[in-house]
């Protein structure tokens, strides 16, 4: 027995060095953890661990068997050469388990360690779901974690401002109504002058599709809704995007589980859609807004049905191609690879319907392994990279896989279907000086279609 | 030596099975509720033929990835868990004393069938116990569970076979062997043992939610 006490001790210690060599990176964390107390700590344990969570939560805790399976599965584990630090069980250890232990006494500058973890250390790609045998669902602990922080405050300040914005104005991104009208508009103008009929209509009632997009795309590259709107106008179909609060459908508080927030824009989401009396919202190239609104959201809006159909824009684009609605000028001769994004691929299957639509486009597909729904995430999504810059160096150096697989199809364009996943896999690109560009499916549509004077 | 065998195969069989069946009876219950009352989703979304498709997946050898990335661990653990879940049951010692309290009896595995497993099984729970202490990475990951259950399956194999071959001191090593089987299904419900209800009700719940609303394979 006295040997086990001796290895435990040792395992112990292990773990201790590891964490205390972590050193905060963030200021903001640290100037919190100054501003609160244990009790404080210990009441939202309390809360969240006892009042707010139940079945999974304990039961994920008490089955893991610590096998060490799901090592294989995360691609921070895999770029830190399997350090156990990094391993999903080894983030539950750190994290909640540390904090049961202690039985909630934790103190502040503790706290903040965890909320580092949590916040910048796990993308909740889901991943290792489907390689620990018991089931355990580590994303789910994470975000348990992520509540006890938001509770307490203890949240990096770039993604928490994204939170703020989302309450003030219910967008991602402090754009303020009359601002997302003008940039339809001057979208609009834009388009006429490739194709004097085109039209961005705005707030047309009784339309087929309502788009909806997240804000990053006015704020920052306007030029995504001059594709989609060419697509949506070239195609004829019966199109529609919304001036109401709602015509963002992004959800950064479901990463800090501001749940309150996320609920409001969520249904604020489907209320936009629900007064144009559309038949359809399709939604943008983008993972995480997919995933609040097919999966996480509407389960704690309490919704069996949605109201509205919701498709993301890759079914809306197969569906296009399918019908022959949008034609294809010429393929791409380069070699392309294609990036699934978590939240669609492991988060709805459309891997497959990905595929149909990028044989459309490119002559010469070369598979990235693993792919589908075992695919590497891209280190960006579950708000990982909305915590801004500061993190950006551990996110893309627990990517080195990912750059490892990318280099391996020595493709030149990577497809990548997702906002997250695409500025994830920029840095990567930059960082790892790859010859490669990323590339949105609409942009690569826009160019290659068929267009009609 | 003769009252404490009398006392550990008599009373202390029955309230060592009963806590394993109330254990777990109340365990179920309190996963059901929990869920019912915190949870509604786990029940909401589960779906037997998706809950059973994802445990069938995971029950083929080597179907799961992750199996296939881990071949020494998987070898070893399902030697383990056939062994140790096929000699308490078919072994005909057991079968002989299952007989003599119910009356009821089965089909036995033959003497050499029999140690073959345990001895496989031997082995594979001490490839798992050293493979905690060598590899770094399960160190540092493991907690004093994990290595005293897995320590205390190898005793119950080991005290086992040697009263079995009555090598020596039969009455020491039968008297440890019942008093450690005792205190291993006692153990169930309250450890992590607990997973053998367990990893079947959870992985049928990934298995729903994959197959119900993410529309993957779970494996
Ligand atoms: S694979 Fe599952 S059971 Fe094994 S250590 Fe990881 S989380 Fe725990
Ligand atoms: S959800 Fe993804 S990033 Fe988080 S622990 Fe699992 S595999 Fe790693």
């Amino acid at each position: 027995m006295s040997m086990i006490g001796k290895i435990i001790q040792l395992s112990q210690n292990i773990g201790v060095s590891i964490m205390e060599s972590i050193e905060i990176t963030d200021s903001h964390l640290i100037k919190v953890s100054q501003q609160i107390s244990t009790q404080d700590i210990k009441n939202a344990v309390d809360q969240v661990l006892n009042k707010e969570n139940g079945s999974r939560l304990k039961f994920y805790l008490s089955s893991c068997i610590n096998c060490g399976m799901c090592f294989n599965a995360c691609h921070f584990c895999i770029s830190h050469n399997f350090d156990p630090y990094y391993s999903p069980v080894g983030k539950v250890k750190n994290t909640l388990k540390k904090i049961i232990k202690k039985n909630g006494e934790i103190t502040p500058i503790e706290m903040a360690k965890i909320a580092e973890i949590a916040f910048t250390e796990c993308t909740l790609c889901k991943r290792c779901v489907l390689y620990c045998p018991m089931g355990i669902d580590t994303a789910y602990l994470m975000s348990v974690v992520r509540r006890i922080c938001c509770l307490i405050g203890m949240v990096p300040q770039y993604i928490q401002d994204t939170v703020n914005s989302h309450a003030a104005f219910f967008n991602q991104m402090w754009v303020k109504d009359d601002e997302w009208v003008d940039t339809l508009k001057w979208q609009e103008e834009e388009l006429r002058g490739e194709f004097p009929w085109g039209e961005i209509p705005i707030d047309k009632v009784g339309a087929d599709f309502m788009y909806s997009v997240i804000a990053p795309e006015p704020k920052f590259s306007p030029e995504l809704i001059y594709y989609m709107s060419s697509i949506f106008n070239i195609a004829k179909v019966n199109w529609t995007m919304s001036s109401q609060p709602g015509w963002d459908n992004s959800d950064m508080a479901m990463y800090v589980r501001d749940d309150t927030i996320s609920q409001q824009l969520k249904r604020s989401h489907f209320e936009a859609a629900l007064k144009l009396k559309c038949n359809y919202i399709v939604m943008c190239e983008c993972g995480h807004a997919f995933r609040s609104v097919y999966d996480t959201i509407n389960r704690q809006l309490g919704w069996k049905y949605y109201p509205i159909k919701v498709i993301h824009a890759v079914e809306f684009l197969a569906y296009l191609l399918k019908r022959g609605k949008i034609k294809i000028r010429e393929k791409i001769k380069e070699p392309v690879t294609i990036h699934d994004p978590c939240n669609i691929s492991r988060g709805r299957g459309l891997h497959n319907l990905l595929r149909e639509v990028v044989s459309y486009l490119c002559e010469n597909i070369i598979e990235m392994y693993p792919n589908k729904e075992h695919n590497i995430c891209c280190g960006a999504g579950g708000g990982v990279i909305n915590c801004g810059p500061i993190y950006k160096e551990k996110r893309v150096k627990g990517n080195k896989v990912k750059a490892e697989q990318l280099k391996k199809t020595g493709a030149k364009i990577v497809i990548a279907p997702c906002h997250n996943c695409h500025s994830g896999l920029e840095d990567i690109v930059q960082f790892y000086e790859l010859d490669m560009k990323v590339r949105f499916l609409g942009e690569i549509i826009y160019n290659l279609m068929e267009k009609p004077v | 030596m003769n009252i404490i065998y009398s006392f550990l195969i008599g009373p202390m069989a029955w309230i060592s099975f009963s806590i394993l069946i109330i254990g777990f009876i109340i365990k179920i219950l309190y996963f059901f509720f929990l869920s019912k009352n915190k949870d509604p989703e786990v029940l909401r979304y589960y779906h037997i033929g998706y809950a059973f498709r994802s445990i069938v997946a995971w029950n083929i050898l080597f179907l799961a990835k992750s199996w296939r990335q881990n071949i020494p661990f998987t070898i070893a653990t399902i030697l383990f868990h056939i062994s140790i879940f096929l000699i308490p049951i078919f072994l005909t010692a057991h079968v002989i004393l299952i007989r003599m309290s119910w009356g009821i009896s089965y089909f036995t595995l033959s003497e050499t069938i029999s140690d073959i497993f345990t001895v496989v099984g031997l082995i594979s729970a001490a490839y798992l116990f050293i493979r905690r202490i060598i590899d770094k990475k399960i160190r540092y990951i493991s907690t004093f569970q994990d290595y005293f259950l897995i320590c205390l399956c190898f005793l119950v194999l080991f005290t086992g076979f040697v009263s079995y071959h009555q090598f020596i001191n039969y009455k020491f090593f039968i008297c440890t062997h019942i008093l450690l089987s005792e205190l291993l299904i006692i153990l169930i419900p309250i450890t992590k043992l607990s997973h053998i209800i367990f990893a079947p009700i959870l992985r049928g719940y990934i298995g729903s939610e994959f197959g119900r609303i993410r529309n993957v394979y779970d494996w």
